[in-house]
């Protein structure tokens, strides 16, 4: 198409040129022809007139309008004549020769001027040329003269010249055509050959070069087609090169990430293992240890109960060394079965599912107060809410019991003339403690006492079962597995637990326990909505 | 031939208005009239040899046999005129031997043809001669008006054109009836 396209422009230009020149050069032809002979025309009629007016000078003279009549006739040989009238002098007619049609017929009268006859004059319009001459015999005039040309026959001579002319056109087109076909090759070829090259490169074949046959423009294209080429071919390849390159790394970078997820999950599978060996084996150790201990249990009591019945049954026979090893007894097998009891309770949080629910604290933490009141009055103890405390998603038995033991912990510890533990919630990301717990993690609770406080050797073990920093019997005695129980609930829970103290100064309890945390407000506004449901 | 001199446009203008009345005039008075116009146009399509003349300098000489019938249009016609820049005159004679110097001579319907024979100039064939009567030519006249069907005819003799000197004009023997 495009082949096409150029060429026909070529062509179209070409003729267009040709014919356009040809047209103006006929135009002016033709009119230069009509002026010309127009002119002949003229010049032809003034020259007949006055032969006529010679030839017809006796006629008027002696009055034979018939031999002035047979002049006039002579002019049929001169075709463009139309008609041709002889007049007296006074303008009558006296003799004419009539053409056809309209042009063909004389005045009734001769030419007029200023009243009277014209005895000489001429007239070019309406398609005719008209003219007339005096006829003269001696020194007078005794008529008039007067031919008419039908210019048309001008027109008839021009056409049979201008289809000349259009024949000549067209033979001119032809040969122009005809050239124009010939010099195509000469301008399209070229560009042909240059477009087709664009092509080819155009769907990557860089290749491709076009071969200048001459020294003109095209030729400096097609050379600077070649170059440009050339130089994209050039950039080709290093973009090709460097392309490889860039996928051996990729693929190399692939492989290497590939071999690091495997091994990362052969990692995580094996820590998955462990997680799933380790809590296997804590259950299995918890079942143990609830099975152990429930087992143990009931000889346990049997040598109490035994030991009892000796006292009782055998008191007089037993002297006073004998029953008070047999009180001690007692006393160790009470003290065995509170041991037994304290790791139950202990293996059952490990074991039992969590009941969880939206638990108020502030709800839980008002009615521990209540129940512990007695107690903490008898110690002249003082215990205070020092912020709101919010909802949380727990089981509310085991967080009730997780404030019950740090709180008496707080007070049993303590030597000072007014032991005071206080409970609240630091908003969450605030510094507690050494640490700061990350954010979005909820807010941490506290419990702080003004007691004896742990020397800081002693922290790591603090949470160790059974572990005892003190006499058996100091500080109203215990089993020593409370701290244990608080740290596994929270944990449990989600939670983490650390603590902050100084001997001599008091200990504070950092713990956390999973969402929703409504503030005390909050909560209280869902309570009054749940009591509004309820109702 | 278009820059027409004053006289000629005079001229042209004094024939109009004589012409004019003519044309509803009775045809005797017409004819004259015509005749003498005819007269004076022989002196444009005739020509006369010097011999004919009696001197350089002598006026030409139009001569009618009287009785004259042109009532006076003749002069009228000629006034003023020349002819090859003589003076033309008009000169009514009553014999042949008056006619002597004459270079056209008119012979009315009245006179009797033979009297030709005896015109001065006749025998060197210096003179135009003009008649009406239907023998004039048979008698030795040169050129007769021939009134036909209310139109003048001119009559040209060969013979007498052939024995006489004068060179009359191929347009005027083109409006005439060759005799022999």
């Amino acid at each position: 198409m495009s082949r096409l396209r150029i060429r026909g422009k070529l062509l179209a230009i070409v003729m267009a040129a040709t014919a356009s020149a040809l047209l103006l050069a006929g135009a002016v032809l033709l009119g230069a022809e009509w002026l010309r002979g127009r002119r002949e025309l003229v010049r032809d009629l003034e020259a007949l007139a006055t032969i006529v007016a010679d030839q017809t000078s006796a006629s008027l003279a002696f009055e034979d309008p018939a031999s002035a009549a047979e002049v006039l006739r002579s002019l049929r040989a001169k075709q463009h004549v139309a008609a041709g009238c002889v007049y007296r002098l006074d303008g009558r007619r006296f003799a004419s020769y009539s053409g056809r049609g309209e042009v063909g017929r004389c005045p009734e009268r001769a030419p007029q001027q200023g009243g009277q006859t014209s005895l000489t004059g001429q007239r070019i319009a309406g398609g005719v040329a008209e003219q007339w001459v005096p006829v003269i015999a001696g020194d007078h005039p005794v008529g008039i003269v007067f031919l008419r040309s039908d210019l048309r026959y001008l027109a008839r001579g021009l056409r049979l010249q201008a289809v000349a002319l259009a024949g000549a056109l067209l033979l001119a087109a032809l040969a122009a055509f005809l050239l124009s076909l010939r010099l195509q090759r000469i301008i399209a070829a070229p560009l042909e050959e240059l477009a087709d090259a664009a092509t080819l490169a155009s769907e990557g074949d860089y290749t491709v070069r076009v071969t200048p046959k001459s020294e003109d423009e095209i030729a400096q294209l097609g050379d600077n087609f070649n170059r440009m080429l050339a130089q994209i071919q050039q950039r080709d390849d290093a973009l090709l090169a460097a392309k490889g390159a860039l996928e051996l790394r990729v693929e190399e970078r692939t492989r290497a990430l590939a071999e690091e997820l495997r091994e990362r999950r052969r990692a995580e599978a094996e820590l998955e293992k462990k997680n799933r060996d380790l809590e296997a084996s804590n259950r299995e150790l918890d079942d143990f240890a609830y099975v152990a201990s429930h087992d143990l249990k009931e000889p346990l009591r049997g040598i109490h109960n035994y030991a009892g019945f000796l006292l009782e049954d055998y008191q007089e026979r037993l002297d006073e060394p004998g029953r008070e090893k047999l009180q001690t007894l007692m006393r160790l097998t009470g003290r065995m079965e509170s041991l037994i009891d304290t790791l139950l309770h202990f293996s059952r949080v490990g074991r039992v599912d969590l009941a969880v629910s939206d638990v108020d604290l502030g709800q839980v933490v008002a009615e521990l107060l209540d129940s512990l009141r007695p107690g903490l009055a008898e110690a002249g103890a003082e215990v205070r809410v020092v912020t709101p405390l919010p909802v949380v998603r727990a089981d509310r038995a085991r967080v009730d019991e997780v404030f019950r033991d740090l709180i008496v912990n707080g007070v049993k510890y303590n030597v000072s003339a007014n032991p005071t533990v206080e409970i609240g919630a630091l908003p969450p990301g605030s510094p507690a403690g050494a640490e700061i717990p990350p954010s979005g993690a909820g807010p941490v609770f506290f419990v702080r006492d003004n007691g004896i406080g742990i020397p800081e050797r002693h922290q790591g073990v603090i949470f160790d079962i059974f572990k005892r920093l003190h006499g058996r019997d100091a500080y109203g005695g215990g089993t020593g597995a409370g701290l244990t129980i608080v740290k596994k609930v929270v944990e449990r829970h989600g939670g983490r637990i650390w603590l902050q103290s100084a001997p001599g100064e008091g200990t504070t309890f950092f713990f956390t326990l999973p969402g929703p945390f409504f503030t005390l407000q909050e909560s209280q506004h869902a309570a009054r909505g749940r009591r509004d449901e309820g109702a | 031939m278009e820059a027409l001199s004053p006289l000629f446009r005079r001229v042209a203008l004094t024939l109009l208005l004589v012409a004019s009345p003519l044309a509803g005039d009775t045809p005797p008075a017409r004819e004259y009239d015509l005749k003498a116009t005819f007269l004076f146009h022989f002196t444009h399509f005739v020509e006369w040899p010097a011999e004919a003349f009696t001197s350089a300098d002598a006026p030409f000489r139009l001569c009618v046999l009287s009785p004259d019938p042109f009532g006076g249009a003749l002069r009228e016609v000629v006034a003023g005129e020349r002819v090859a820049g003589r003076e033309l005159v008009v000169k009514t004679v009553e014999t042949a031997d008056d006619a002597k110097g004459c270079q056209i001579v008119f012979m009315p319907d009245e006179r009797d043809s033979a009297l030709v024979r005896e015109l001065p100039g006749m025998r060197e064939g210096w003179v135009l001669t003009v008649g009406e009567r239907g023998d004039f030519l048979d008698r030795g006249g040169m050129v007769r008006f021939d009134l036909r069907q209310g139109k003048i005819r001119l009559q040209v003799s060969r013979r007498a054109l052939g024995h006489s000197q004068l060179r009359m004009s191929s347009k005027l023997l083109a409006v005439a009836d060759m005799e022999k």
